[in-house]
């Protein structure tokens, strides 16, 4: 079975991505084996989170058994724990944080209003250091996030974003000092990248994620079909953990 | 037939890689690769000379399956690279040429065409690591030659623009897009595919730097015809390299 923790639907204002409906991204799903997709509809990202988060329930409440509904937050428009907690009773099965879209700083009030309501709630908090694997989007720090991780340690955080070289190490740095912190690979594209990570972290903190509909979800099903782990290891990041993560088991 | 255009031998302590021919071809295998275009490591950042014979010795242990590019660190090295250009063809019948770009030494300099000029002599392709508008200078001072853009602007030097390296390869009819990269936007190949045409379209995965899984997915998944996926993979590399 393969869960897909980052996936997306709506318009992205940089070029014409083929995939903008949840249509299109069940379609990518269907072509590429993908049971389940944890989404966020984009215009939470760009333009309202509050109307992002209202399109990613109904995409969800139509494909009920295909996409997990994952919210999205910001202190503008009245964003803060609260807010969070009626998300999660609607609900979303985790929150995703975009501070370079949003405008505000990861070592804010805010930031860690909503780590204390997840914490509480048992959800995670998703922190993306890039939108996408594109070298236009300047990515934020690894050890950013890693503070948040450290100042939470209550707190399931899900990191995507690093990639090879320098952001693979400082990765490995925030997940060997935290244990609360995991990874999504969409974006890590070293050569048996998948491979060594689990051989520094183990295999129960790694999860499948494709970023769809704006990357290509083949890549990442090819990358971790292919990567040089145990079948139990493999299973575990294609949707054992994201079962785990998003208490799936109880929807 | 797949042939991996993007292929890198040799160590490197900045990009953390370290391969010889043996592991390369163990790998092709792997894959179901035929062919790899190559280029040395230390030809390319450090000694041009030692690293293009070190590529020659590898080479010689698979002659069947790796093709040598003759690699240059940077065209300001004047006479000294073109004839390094013309050793390595006359000496190993190296089949390409690679160069380089960095924000500390551009190639989109006059200079460079002497070098160009030297490949298109041996009816070389160029693999070259630089941006969009780069190429589109470069094509300007030698437009028979053939460029390979290497990454079609998937990497942090040309800002991830593979837009733009569509739209300068539509307005060069010698340029053409190489698809290694760790980017894997959904839409990027139908984009190319559609506004170039797959002839103009080489794949490589930059290996043993990046997964060549993840690369070779990003094209066998893409939303194109089967014959333009053939013409990727390798079709287009054996025409311009005369393979069978």
């Amino acid at each position: 079975m393969r869960i897909d923790i980052n996936a997306c639907f709506g318009h992205w204002p940089y070029w014409d991505s083929p995939g903008k409906t949840a249509d299109d991204l069940v379609a990518l799903m269907d072509r590429n084996g993908i049971e389940q997709a944890a989404c966020i509809s984009l215009r939470g990202m760009f333009i309202s989170w509050r109307d992002g988060n209202i399109e990613t329930l109904e995409a969800a409440k139509r494909f009920a058994d295909r996409l997990i509904p994952m919210a999205t937050i910001s202190p503008f428009l009245g964003g803060n724990g609260d807010a969070l907690r009626r998300c999660i009773d609607a609900g979303m099965r985790g929150v995703r944080l975009y501070p370079s879209f949003h405008n505000y700083p990861l070592d804010s009030a805010f930031v860690d209003d909503i780590c204390t309501t997840a914490a509480a709630c048992s959800i995670p908090v998703m922190i993306p250091t890039r939108p996408m694997m594109n070298w236009r989007f300047k990515s934020l720090a690894v050890e950013s996030v890693g503070a948040v991780a450290a100042r939470h340690p209550g707190t399931s955080i899900l990191i995507s974003g690093p990639n090879y070289l320098v952001e693979y190490q400082a990765l490995v740095k925030v997940m060997q000092r935290c244990p609360n912190v995991f990874y999504e690979i969409s974006c890590l594209q070293g050569f048996e990248s998948v491979c060594k990570l689990v051989a520094e972290v183990g295999a129960e903190r790694v999860l499948f994620g494709t970023g769809a509909v704006l990357n290509y979800p083949a890549c990442n099903v090819s990358k971790l079909e292919n990567a040089r782990i145990t079948g139990e290891q493999r299973a575990a990041i294609f949707s054992g953990n994201a079962h785990r993560l998003l208490n799936l088991g109880s929807r | 037939m797949i042939i991996d255009g993007h292929v890198h031998i040799g160590t490197s302590v900045f990009f953390h890689m370290e391969a010889d021919a043996d592991f390369l071809v163990r790998l092709a295998d792997e894959l179901g690769f035929d062919k790899l275009f190559v280029t040395e490591l230390n030809a390319l950042f450090y000694d041009m000379r030692e690293g293009n014979d070190a590529l020659a010795r590898q080479i010689a242990r698979h002659p069947d399956r790796l093709i040598g590019y003759v690699s240059v660190p940077t065209p300001r090295l004047g006479q000294r690279a073109v004839d390094e250009v013309h050793r390595c063809y006359e000496k190993y019948g190296f089949r390409g040429m690679k160069i380089y770009s960095h924000p500390e030494a551009s190639i989109a300099e006059p200079g460079t065409a002497a070098l160009l000029e030297a490949a298109v002599e041996y009816d070389m392709p160029i693999l070259a690591h630089t941006t969009p508008d780069e190429c589109d200078y470069l094509m300007a001072q030698v437009p028979h030659a053939r460029l390979l853009m290497a990454h079609m602007g998937g990497h942090p030097y040309a800002y991830g623009d593979w837009h733009r390296a569509v739209m300068v390869a539509k307005k060069h009819p010698n340029l053409l897009l190489d698809t290694a990269s760790s980017q894997i936007d959904n839409g990027m190949l139908e984009h190319a595919v559609a506004e170039l045409g797959p002839e103009k379209i080489l794949f490589g995965t930059d290996m043993p730097l990046l997964d060549p899984h993840t690369q070779l997915a990003k094209v066998t998944g893409a939303d194109i015809s089967d014959e333009a996926k053939r013409l990727i993979l390798g079709g287009n590399l054996a025409r311009l390299l005369g393979l069978n």
